[in-house]
């Protein structure tokens, strides 16, 4: 691999450009699909269909107050958004969006995502406790716990795809499903086991886990607007919310990266290699994939109502775990017996 | 021993083995940084802080020891479990009001010192005294590894892990009961 | 080798400087005005601030948060074993198993004592 300061810094800025392209038409996205379900037309006034907004926002939210509320312990104030956005950058340079376009193929890539997630996770933990504000204390001890209860399930059911390509590269994860869309992790036809009917059992797991995980309803209760006003980000203003927000829409991305990778067949496209060229694998499979997902997210978003705390994590402890544990030991069994 | 070794055979700081140096360096000041806050703030959040810019920095080391499993443990773990447990803790006793100033005692003055100073020295003695072999020699380290490794070799160990973990889980619902009547 | 550790090293680094340039730019770019007003804790409008940002919080979180650790260091000793699968063979699993139950009964252990009961 040849390397030249020049590299590191496209890798760098081409992973900041997207993330934040992302982040910021997502919102557009997001507010097009509320209007879309609530029979509105969403936002129109800035640019066609109101195209412009995100960046008009963006620029606002720049050169608006950070306001810093009396008595806070102002590093930690501040560190809390940084916290939000930095392990969100970093997952995204392990991601690979075609076989040859990956910034830093690292061979345990899995885990880096899980383990930079759990460090944005502490980002909440920060923001609560920097605000000095109730509010914000109680939504990032929900948040928290909410994070911490859907990362186990999340974790283990990661393991069945784990077991099956018998490696942690998400490259080579998704270059055992390159023939068609049959032989997808998250079909039960499965090359090797025959028919293994857990993997749609997987797949929803990882599903309601990585929705829990971005904190997006129907499990938003850190930020529930009716109880918690804002949640952890409460007291954050200008570019400190800018960054909480932007961190969290890139989690979005990510997840649905992740769940494309793990049961999707990444960017292979679904008829197989046909040689023409939409038709071969390529990124642009990966990224309708992945933006098929998000509109999933947002169409689930306005459509279910908020669930209780409690119901939330027992959701998670008393149902989701042992599934996710006997699912694991089934198709551990399954892999063994064929 | 090896012969020290001397300026002259240092790489250039732009190759790339002098650039892994001196992110080396930038690793061991953010842990170095990271413990120093931890143990000298005041407010229990800031040590905390500390303790997570720590755990990283040592995630780093494990990551340029060619360990990249280990170092994806170290943040999946300690920063991502160990330090949000520490950080409840915390708040079941209402963290700004009770500081962190306990009485000064034998162990945080002179004696906690003359400790620190011997185990320090103790590491010195003891890195200077290693063989070191360069990183890229030793082969293990990889997840398949110590998979087979930990399954095969230290079965029993695995299993032990397992009971100790069952442990852990009683006794902290003992511990967090423990108060209770009825 | 030591190339993609340079790499790796790098875009740490890299993002760990850019992002806090945001925040500084933020800072820098916005007015800046103060009043007593502003530097209070959001309470929804109302003028006296009603409670306190430092409450104890219930143990159930915090045995919460042990159970997390307990269960979060359980999936990372698997994630070894997931990779050589193969490699392992029957014995693997059937360790594994006994792995996984005994958590499991740690499990159903707290779910009996009632620990995800919330009143």
């Amino acid at each position: 691999m040849s390397l030249t300061l020049l590299n590191v810094v496209l890798a760098v800025f081409i992973a900041i450009c997207f993330v934040g392209a992302n982040a910021a038409y997502l919102v557009w996205c997001e507010r097009k699909g509320a209007g879309f379900y609530q029979r509105r037309p969403g936002p129109m006034e800035n640019g066609w269909w109101g195209l412009l907004q995100p960046p008009i926002d963006g620029v606002k939210l720049m050169t608006k107050q950070l306001l810093i509320p009396g008595g806070v312990d102002k590093a930690i104030f501040m560190v809390a958004p940084v916290l939000a956005m930095f392990p969100a950058l970093i997952s995204f340079v392990t991601i690979p969006f075609s076989d040859n376009i990956v910034a830093h193929p690292i061979d345990v890539g899995v885990l880096v995502i899980f383990a930079f997630a759990a460090l944005g996770g502490m980002s909440l933990l920060v923001a609560g406790w920097g605000s000095r504000n109730k509010y914000s204390m109680i939504s990032s001890v929900r948040a928290v716990s909410q994070t911490v209860a859907y990362e186990i399930p999340l974790l283990i059911t990661t393991i069945t795809i784990v077991m099956i390509s018998g490696s942690l590269n998400l490259g080579d994860i998704v270059q055992q499903q390159l023939d068609g869309f049959l032989s997808w992790n998250v079909w039960p036809l499965h090359k090797e086991v025959g028919f293994n009917l857990l993997m749609p059992v997987s797949f929803l797991i990882l599903f309601v886990c990585s929705v829990a995980e971005t904190n997006r309803a129907p499990f938003d209760l850190g930020e529930a607007e009716s109880e918690l006003v804002a949640g952890f980000h409460t007291e954050y203003s200008s570019m400190g919310f800018g960054l909480f927000f932007m961190g969290e829409y890139a989690n979005i991305v990510i997840g649905s990266c992740l769940i494309t990778i793990l049961f999707l067949g990444g960017w292979s496209c679904p008829f197989g290699d046909l040689g023409i060229f939409p038709f071969t694998h390529n990124v642009g499979w990966f990224l309708l994939k992945i933006y098929l997902i998000i509109f999933v997210f947002i169409w689930i978003r306005w459509t279910f109502p908020r669930t209780t705390i409690y119901g939330l994590l027992n959701l998670s402890w008393k149902y989701l775990i042992p599934i996710s544990l006997f699912n694991l030991l089934l198709t551990a069994g399954l892999l063994k017996v064929f | 021993m090896n012969s020290p070794a001397s300026f002259m055979d240092a790489p250039a700081l732009f190759s790339a083995d002098g650039l892994l140096g001196i992110i080396f360096l930038i690793m061991i000041a953010v842990t170095l940084t990271g413990g120093f806050i931890a143990a000298t703030a005041e407010r229990l959040v800031r040590a905390l802080a500390g303790i997570v810019i720590c755990f990283t920095g040592v995630a780093g080391f494990y990551y340029f020891l060619n360990s990249p499993f280990m170092a994806m443990m170290q943040i999946l773990i300690y920063v991502g479990a160990i330090c949000i447990t520490i950080s409840f803790a915390i708040m079941l006793a209402a963290p700004e009001r009770t500081r962190k100033t306990g009485p000064a005692n034998l162990l945080s003055g002179p004696l906690g010192f003359i400790i620190a100073a011997l185990v320090f020295g103790g590491m010195c003695a003891l890195a200077l005294r290693t063989q070191w072999e360069p990183f890229a020699k030793s082969a293990t380290g990889t997840v398949r590894e110590i998979g087979i490794e930990l399954l095969t070799n230290h079965s029993m160990v695995f299993e032990l892990i397992s009971l100790v973990l069952l442990i852990a889980i009683i006794g902290a619902i003992v511990i967090a009961r423990g108060g209770r009547t009825g | 080798m030591s190339a993609e550790l340079v790499l790796s090293g790098a875009i740490f680094i890299g993002l760990a400087i850019i992002i806090p340039i945001v925040m500084i730019m933020t800072v820098m770019l916005g007015p800046r005005s103060d009043s007593a007003a502003k530097n209070d804790p959001y309470e929804s409008g109302i003028k006296h601030v009603v409670g306190h940002a430092d409450q104890k919080f219930s143990v159930k979180f915090y045995l919460l948060a042990i159970l997390f650790l307990i269960f979060d260091i359980e999936a990372v000793f698997m994630y070894p074993w997931a990779v050589s699968l193969r490699e392992l063979g029957v014995f693997g699993l059937i360790e594994m198993t006994v792995f996984i139950l005994l958590l499991l009964t740690g499990l159903i252990y707290i779910l009996k004592k009632g620990v995800l009961n919330w009143r």
